[in-house]
């Protein structure tokens, strides 16, 4: 008996002591600077493996120019969904972070529900000499990546592209021709209905995250619109929708040529060479190179015969929440520092993303030399002109349109309804959300 | 007797392959956290590393305090533990051996929050903690975890299956309650207090939502928080750090439960006095 007391005393006392220690150990730190430099945090979605170490020194390098600001980036676990429920608790209890990066696909329900500030705002009101920095830093249609309505709701930082993967042993072995992928998409069909024939491996597959973002493309590419120009209603269950997603059923259920399995299945088994080819995004470039031990080269999100490329953005965009207007000029000079061409150079280089801004590519500090030597990530940039916004639904039927579009597609994949009915009560139910 | 030889041979194969079944993927994890990550991607297949290296604790080492954010679990652990322990067992004596008026009524309002999700408590939680100062702050993760119905509930099963006339005695000699509680009634379900703080123990430690929302700073985070630092569903995950963190993750709940595992099932197999 006795000993069980001391036991959980000794513990107690260790645990207290231990609780005590961190809080001593941050307010040393925090006195350590007479100066009192204003602190912004910086809230980011990048783990360890991709992507912080770069945000990291980005902070790093800052901080270490100047002496009146202080960056502290700030990790958030499970991406854009993690981040925003991360928000809405830190709002609720009346703080907030000075920067967020936001989904694309989040851009209206951020813009609907959370306290921001307009970078046109923050220009006109404090930093007039920055005017034009928009305007002659961006390119028109990657800033509307992140408007709504026409407003500026932060500046894009990140930007992925689908592209096409391909084996190229694979391709060899069925009697293709690697040196030249298919470009429409009839003749993804056709090379992928070679390659299972003729290898017994899988021909084509194409990412299934709990999203709508590649299908997008796919639809889009064939003249097809997601939602009303007024941006009310969704419109997506029309012909040339239709069309375009009995292709991708028709190389799952008839061909059998294609895979429908999810995406970090199906991706792995592209690294593995079980796949022929793989339509997927531009941030899985690097992941993809270390683990494939086969020739691997890419192509272009593929074309439907005379009509034009439209692929969706991927990645986020930074809006600015700081309040006070000293926290808002330092979170602006940050944001610009990270902005420059040879950081936005580092994060492509490292991630797979495409930079905002397309002199990045020109730039000989920037990623001129690298694109050059990396097909793939060249490949992404070339469909730079064709990047249209990842459809976000407005108010709160955001992600709620996401889960129905990945339902949506399991029903046409699994061939458990006909393209036109799970679209057409795909499109009822999300209007029915929207009327509400 | 040949029969029922050949019937406890057939359940030993069963539990055998159930127990192969359960312990494969620690044995996968433990494995992979020692290939490469090329190798991690492309022989899923295979048990054993090739060329086993041990790149991904390093890694790991370098990247994030690793020790201090072992201290971090444990702290936060051991203090949800201890005190849903003490309370749990101070209110569950009240409700066993106490007569006292909306007894009844105070016991049904305590035990329905237990169906209370945590989304539901998570915002005026946080708001609480926060207008406290204690965000990003390990004392901010256990705090609002020092009770809990479930263990008040448990436990309270276990004290109704102490004979009263046992206390009877006591409370003729007028002991003291808390000289009751502790010399009677804590040594008899103690099994059940062990086991109890284990499953604590264990939920507080692989505790993720919570812990993400009031841990910002590094230094500050728990061990799943660090898992998912490896783990990126946009760029890939580094599959043998993440088996690596997996690894150092698991290894202490794992050694307790070797170690206690007997009280565990003592636990679920006895009840009354013990010999």
């Amino acid at each position: 008996m006795k000993r069980w007391k001391k036991i959980a005393s000794l513990l107690l006392a260790a645990t207290l002591l231990s609780g005590c220690g961190t809080g001593a150990g941050k307010k040393d730190e925090g006195s350590k600077d007479s100066k009192e430099p204003i602190e912004i945090s910086f809230w980011h979605v990048y783990s360890e493996n991709f992507g912080a170490p770069i945000i990291k020194e980005m902070v790093e390098a800052f901080n270490a120019s100047q002496d009146d600001i202080v960056v502290k980036e700030v990790y958030n676990a499970d991406m854009y969904p993690g981040l925003m429920q991360n928000l809405q608790a830190e709002v609720a209890s009346g703080n907030s972070p000075s920067l967020v990066m936001i989904g694309y696909n989040y851009l209206k329900y951020f813009e609907g529900n959370f306290k921001y500030t307009s970078p046109t705002d923050i220009i006109e009101k404090y930093v007039p000499e920055d005017k034009d920095y928009l305007s002659s830093t961006y390119l028109d249609n990657i800033l509307e990546l992140a408007q709504v309505d026409g407003k500026q709701v932060g500046i894009p930082f990140s930007i992925s592209a689908p592209i096409l993967f391909y084996n190229a042993d694979l391709f060899q072995a069925a009697g293709l021709d690697p040196d030249n992928p298919p470009k429409t998409w009839e003749e993804v069909r056709a090379a992928a209905k070679t390659i299972s024939e003729k290898t017994g491996e899988y021909g084509f597959y194409m990412q299934e995250y709990a999203d709508n973002w590649a299908v997008q493309g796919l639809l889009e590419g064939n003249g097809a619109q997601i939602l009303s120009d007024d941006g009310q209603e969704a419109v997506f269950a029309s012909k040339e929708s239709e069309e375009a997603y009995q292709l991708l059923a028709d190389m799952v259920l008839e061909d059998k040529s294609a895979l429908h399995i999810t995406a970090d299945e199906g991706i792995q088994a592209f690294i593995n060479g079980k796949v022929g080819i793989l339509c997927g995004t531009s941030a899985k470039i690097g992941s993809i190179k270390t683990g494939a031990g086969f020739d691997l080269r890419g192509a272009e999100f593929p074309l439907f015969e005379g009509k034009d490329r439209r692929v969706p953005a991927g990645g986020n965009f930074l809006p600015i929440m700081a309040e006070t207007e000293e926290e808002q000029k330092a979170t602006w000079e940050f944001l610009k520092f990270i902005m420059q061409p040879e950081w936005l150079a580092k994060w492509s280089e490292n991630t797979g993303y495409l930079p905002p801004r397309q002199d990045v590519a020109e730039d000989p500090d920037g990623l001129k030399a690298y694109v050059e030597e990396n097909e793939l990530l060249g490949i992404a940039f070339s469909e730079m002109d064709g990047i249209y916004p990842w459809v976000a639904f407005p108010g709160d039927v955001g992600t709620q349109a996401e889960q129905t579009f990945a339902n949506t597609r399991d029903k046409i994949l699994d061939g458990s309804l006909s393209v036109k009915e799970a679209l057409q009560e795909a499109q009822d139910d999300l209007n029915k959300l929207l009327g509400e | 007797m040949k029969i029922r030889d050949r019937q406890n041979i057939l359940w030993h194969i069963t539990f055998i392959v159930l127990v192969l079944l359960f312990l494969y993927p620690i044995i996968y994890a433990f494995f992979t956290s020692f290939k490469t990550l090329p190798e991690a991607l492309n022989s899923t297949t295979k048990l054993l590393p090739k060329e086993p290296t041990t790149e991904a604790y390093s890694n790991i080492l370098s990247k994030i305090p690793i020790v201090r954010i072992t201290i971090n679990t444990f702290v936060i652990a051991t203090i949800v533990t201890v005190f849903k322990v003490i309370t749990g067992v101070l209110a569950s004596y009240s409700f066993v051996f106490f007569e006292f008026k909306g007894k009844k009524a105070m016991y049904f309002v305590l035990i329905s929050t237990i169906f209370i999700p945590f989304t539901v408590t998570m915002i005026p939680n946080f708001i609480t903690i926060s207008n406290i100062g204690l965000r990003d702050q390990i004392l901010g993760v256990a705090l609002p975890q020092l009770a809990d119905a479930t263990g008040i509930f448990l436990l309270r099963q276990h004290m109704r299956g102490i004979p009263k006339s046992l206390l009877e005695v006591a409370k003729l000699e007028k002991t003291p309650h808390l000289k009751i509680l502790r010399t009677i009634v804590v040594p008899i379900i103690k099994p059940a207090i062990l086991s109890i703080g284990i499953i604590f123990f264990i939920n507080s430690w692989n505790e993720f939502v919570w812990p993400s929302l009031i841990l910002k700073s590094q230094e500050n985070y728990t061990l799943s928080l660090a898992l998912q630092m490896f783990v990126s569903s946009e760029g890939g995950t580094d599959i043998p750090v993440a088996m690596a963190i997996s690894v150092l993750t698991m290894a202490l709940p794992l050694a307790i439960f070797a170690f206690c595992q007997k009280h565990i099932i003592n636990t679920f197999a006895q009840s009354g006095i013990k010999g």
